[in-house]
């Protein structure tokens, strides 16, 4: 039997495995920033995928389109219906938009509050996906130079996908919702409530197996309800409020019997997504 | 073929697994299963294999390394690490091996366990994950085995005839 290692070598791994276990527990957690030669590796990578991505998408989505052709007719009356609402709802809006900012004025808002509600939608390109499923992340092509910032939050149209985890000048990280899991240090749990009644309450803490969002601490009076349209509410002061995050799916009583628990499915594909486009969503500050 | 194209040739590998490859993969495969392609983890093992450890070593460091800081991994080492521990120790055995087909791909298939069980351990360890070992081992990691030993199996005459183009260098050196 050979000795696959010396002494010598078996003394530089150790070395090495001591030195690879300094640098992870120095660099993890959160950094105030990333240092110049990550933040240039990142850019310069990102924008050479960015060639790579989008056309790639581009032939995918093509025979995705292909195959759904003969839907067109269906998919065309469904969409004229929802613009003639849409229609609707735009004159609702004004007459409302109009009648909160008399109010508001009436009652003195400051500017802060009045800007509070107005977030600003970044329009981003998604540029890569990670490779590696323990830790989902997308890189998207806008970053500090555009304004971005860690812990904005990331929405497709459907719903919320996920949080920055990190910028560069150019480009970002975003770390998907299906990351979430109130048992490990690195993600965030969502403070959550329903359209259909703002005094509900929960916090999006874990996204199981089933590819479902599970919501804790939900007060057994409260209303939540099957069907109900599960929102973030601004909270817990990292997502701003008002995002659409899921349906509920199931409520019943949690593990520990005293709260209640709520299945929410996600209003936005986070399985396998292959997302192209996504908002940055940012809360304008006074 | 030098160190340069092989250099170029496996960035290349490296922007295409977190784009094209992404789009390849049918959605429907996400049901229950994950897989991943570690495509630059397969071509660092050949280099490594086919040419020395060092060089594997390097490769593996550098491409991990770029894989923390362009993927924003919680923390900057894992990747490097378990890639660089996966080509060097693929580099010491086949000095001692006769490198046929089957042997190649068996350490391949050793080797892509072993970085994911590597991966695994120190995303645990640091708490970025809680995931039993079982469910992981049976729906990401034996399914992205077999997803990357195909195209291990899809790359490997290729791959050993240009790296072997100047295989005395090797024989030399492990003399």
């Amino acid at each position: 039997m050979f000795r696959l290692l010396g002494n010598k070598k078996l003394i530089f791994l150790l070395v090495c495995l001591i030195l690879f276990i300094a640098l992870m527990g120095l660099t993890f957690g959160e950094r105030k920033s990333l240092t110049w030669p990550e933040k240039f590796l990142k850019d310069t990578v990102s924008f050479t995928q960015g060639l790579f991505y989008k056309p790639a998408g581009i032939i995918a989505g093509f025979f995705e389109n292909m195959g759904m052709l003969s839907d067109v007719y269906e998919e065309n009356l469904a969409l004229k219906k929802k613009l003639s609402d849409y229609a609707l709802d735009t004159i609702r809006l004004n007459i409302l938009e109009e009648q909160v900012g008399r109010l508001e004025e009436a009652l003195l808002f400051s500017e802060r509050q009045k800007q509070a509600n107005r977030y600003i939608w970044h329009f981003a390109e998604v540029i890569s996906a990670s490779p590696d499923p323990f830790d989902q992340t997308i890189n998207i092509n806008l970053g500090e130079k555009d304004g971005i910032r860690e812990n904005m939050a990331v929405a497709t149209v459907d719903g919320l996908i996920g949080i920055v985890r990190n910028v560069a000048p150019f480009s970002s990280s975003v770390q998907l919702i299906s990351a979430i899991d109130y048992r490990v240090d690195t993600t965030k749990a969502i403070a959550a409530t329903t359209k259909e009644n703002e005094e509900s309450f929960g916090m999006i803490e874990r996204y199981t197996e089933e590819n479902f969002l599970e919501m804790n601490k939900i007060e057994s009076t409260d209303s939540i309800e099957v069907g109900d349209t599960v929102l973030t509410s601004g909270y817990g002061e990292v997502f701003p409020k008002g995002i659409v995050i899921g349906t509920v799916v199931s409520r019943g009583v949690s593990d520990s019997g005293i709260t209640h628990k709520a299945m929410i499915k996600p209003a936005a594909n986070l399985t396998g997504a292959k997302l192209r486009q996504v908002f940055v969503i940012e809360v304008p500050e006074p | 073929m030098n160190n340069k194209i092989i250099w170029l040739l496996i960035f290349i590998v490296f922007i295409l697994e977190g784009t094209l490859i992404h789009w390849l993969i049918p959605t429907d495969w996400y049901n229950g299963l994950q897989v991943a392609p570690h495509f630059v983890l397969v071509l660092v093992l050949f280099v490594s294999m086919n040419r020395n450890r060092h060089l594997g070593l390097f490769f593996g460091l550098m491409f991990g390394l770029m894989h923390d800081i362009v993927y924003a991994s919680p923390m900057i080492g894992p990747h490097s690490f378990s890639m660089g521990l996966a080509a060097y120790s693929a580099g010491v055995i086949a000095k001692r091996l006769k490198i046929t087909m089957i042997s190649s791909l068996f350490m391949i298939s050793f080797f892509i366990v072993l970085y994911d069980v590597a991966n695994f351990s120190l995303y645990s360890m640091f708490r970025v994950i809680d995931i039993p070992f079982g469910t992981t081992f049976t729906d990401f990691i034996m399914p992205t085995l077999l997803f990357n030993l195909l195209f291990a199996v899809i790359i490997y005459v290729p791959a050993r005839r240009w790296l072997e183009s100047n295989h005395a260098q090797r024989e030399e050196e492990s003399l």
